[in-house]
């Protein structure tokens, strides 16, 4: 079981709501043509119409307000996926320096002339690591609006 | 113009019209505020769903771990929901407003029925008893000039035939008509081929409502009691109407007789019990060749649309006929003509300064394909306040003239009976056999 947020269900989440908007405002469509259609006049048929107006309205606004929600929930969804995909490359190269060390030092005692070398390619690693770090750095930077 | 014609006589201007029921009555209308409610009564219940199913999404544990990453994007995520469910006319107000709606707008129905059923209790009595004095005057009045107490009780009759209702009620008068007419045997209607007419407005398709009204009186004209006819009208597209028109009383007899117009038919029908009458004109309409698939008109006067309005109800019990319209013309309908189902439209003209529509005792009932249509024609004597030719033909000019909605949305729906371009009537006569 993953305690990782899952971008794929949030997107689906955003779809969800959307619908909600879409439903919301077809209600209000159809409240409204229903509403045109009646034949129905005087001062009660005129304080209904302001009450139905303002539930048409109100539907109209939530259904706007959805729409929102969704998008902001979508782009939400878009910063976790690009985030766990810089945490993702990370370990990846935690991984792949930890490989590298140890072929490094197990190369060196067997090959002493050849230290030299393989510690700079070791080096080139922990650089490149220090680059994918700065990624998610720069990722949580711009999340809490520092640089 | 030849010296010798007499000028045409000046176009008679059409009188307004007071209409009850129908497309823009009461009942028509509540119906609509009811159908309203109930819109808003689901559009409630579907928002309310919404907003409980979205309010999961505010806590939801998935979202709630995402925060972790980007509490910044989460946190304007939950504002935004927040603001749309629970917000100032956001959807759970929208939700409540909805149910709130619906409550009120069935409350609204009922008192607009309640209002329309004390009007119709108190309506007769109220206008009878204003126009009382005025009626006695009235009556006074021709008493003096004429020393004829018939002729003074139909000055006063005329002036108040509210009062009619009133009296008639009172003394139970259906009930007693009713009750005699059921100690006679009605017997079985006999139907008689009469030939087909092919003279005046019967060889003619009719194009208004008045056309429908003088082939009728054409055949009230006949001398034959029990009088009916079958019209066979074809359209442009080949589809096929039938308006069949059926005659009133011709018999004041109390007794048992072959004449299909005694006050036996009448009693009966005054309450709605079956009669040989529409008997015999169900098996005319058999034997003109009226289809089941024809949209049929049945157009009665007085008695004729007594058995108009049970014939249509028969038909529309057996299946045997579809009987789409009903046109009735000072007929006491208004104990029966509430029985037909909502498919039949029914329009009742009534001359208020006639009595006999007051037979009943009771306003017609006001239902959405019910229109009762009424104006002031006459002279003051009975006879002639009831007449076919002198006031319900001029009563149905009125009706086509007028621009009320009820009546507007009668003649639109009878449309198909007024483009036809052949026409074939059947004539019968009905007779009682025992």
């Amino acid at each position: 079981m993953s305690f990782l947020p899952d971008p794929d269900e949030m997107y689906a989440i955003a779809d969800r709501i959307a619908g909600q908007a879409a439903a919301a405002r077809a209600r209000a469509d159809e409240l409204g043509t229903a509403i045109a259609a009646a034949d129905w006049h005087g001062l009660a048929a005129d304080a209904f119409d302001l009450m139905a107006d303002g539930v048409l309205g109100g539907l109209r606004r939530a259904a706007g307000r959805l729409d929102d929600a969704a998008d902001a929930l979508r782009r939400h969804a878009g910063t976790v996926q690009r985030m766990l995909d810089n945490l993702s490359l990370l370990g990846h190269d935690l991984l792949g320096l930890g490989v590298d060390l140890d072929v490094t030092m197990l190369d060196g005692l067997l090959h002493p002339d050849r230290l030299l070398g393989d510690a700079g390619a070791v080096l080139g690693d922990v650089v490149g690591l220090f680059g994918d770090a700065g990624g998610v750095l720069g990722d949580v930077g711009g999340l809490i609006g520092i640089g | 113009m030849s010296p010798l014609m007499a000028p045409a006589a000046p176009p008679v201007p059409p009188k307004p019209i007071s209409v009850r029921g129908g497309a823009s009555g009461i009942t028509a209308q509540c119906d609509e505020i009811v159908a309203l409610a109930r819109r808003f009564g689901g559009a409630a219940t579907d928002t309310l769903h919404a907003a409980w199913t979205l309010h999961g999404y505010l806590v939801h544990p998935g979202l709630a771990e995402s925060a972790l990453l980007d509490p910044v994007g989460y946190a304007a995520f939950e504002v935004d929901l927040l603001d749309a469910l629970d917000g100032l006319h956001g959807l759970t107000w929208v939700a409540a407003q909805s149910g709130l709606i619906d409550g009120e707008l069935r409350v609204a129905a009922t008192g607009y029925e309640a209002a329309d059923q004390l009007y119709s209790d108190a309506h007769d009595i109220v206008l009878g008893l204003a126009r009382l004095p005025a009626a006695l005057i009235a009556a006074a009045d021709a008493l003096v000039s004429t020393g004829d107490p018939i002729t003074a009780a139909e000055a006063g009759i005329a002036r108040d035939p509210e009062l009619a209702d009133v009296v008639v009620d009172a003394l139970g008068i259906p009930g007693l008509l009713t009750a005699g007419a059921r100690l006679l045997p009605d017997g079985r209607g006999v139907v008689h081929r009469l030939g087909r007419d092919a003279g005046g407005v019967a060889g003619q398709a009719p194009r208004q409502l008045t056309d429908v009204l003088r082939d009728l009186d054409r055949r009230n004209d006949d001398t034959h009691h029990g009088a009916v006819d079958v019209r066979i009208l074809t359209l442009p597209d080949g589809s096929r109407r039938a308006i069949v028109d059926i005659t009133g009383t011709k018999s004041w007899s109390i007794t048992a007789t072959e004449d299909i117009t005694s006050l036996t038919t009448n009693g009966r029908a005054l309450v709605g019990d079956r009669t040989a009458y529409e008997q015999g004109v169900l098996a005319a309409m058999h034997d003109a060749g009226v289809r089941a698939s024809d949209h049929v008109m049945l157009v009665g006067h007085s008695e004729g649309g007594l058995v108009a309005v049970n014939t249509a109800r028969a038909a529309a019990r057996s299946g045997a006929f579809n009987v789409t319209h009903v046109v009735t013309a000072g007929a006491p309908v208004g104990l029966t003509v509430g029985q037909l189902p909502r498919k039949v439209n029914v329009l009742a003209l009534e001359n208020s300064k006639d009595v006999v529509p007051h037979l009943d005792g009771v306003a017609n009932p006001d239902r959405p394909n019910i229109t009762t249509a009424s104006s002031a024609h006459g002279n003051g004597r009975v006879g002639d306040d009831h007449s076919l030719k002198d006031v319900y033909v001029p009563l149905a000019a009125d009706v086509q003239a007028s621009n009320n909605t009820s009546t507007r949305d009668f003649l639109s729906s009878a449309s198909g009976y007024f483009e036809a371009t052949q026409v074939s009537t059947h004539t019968y006569q009905v007779t009682r056999g025992y």
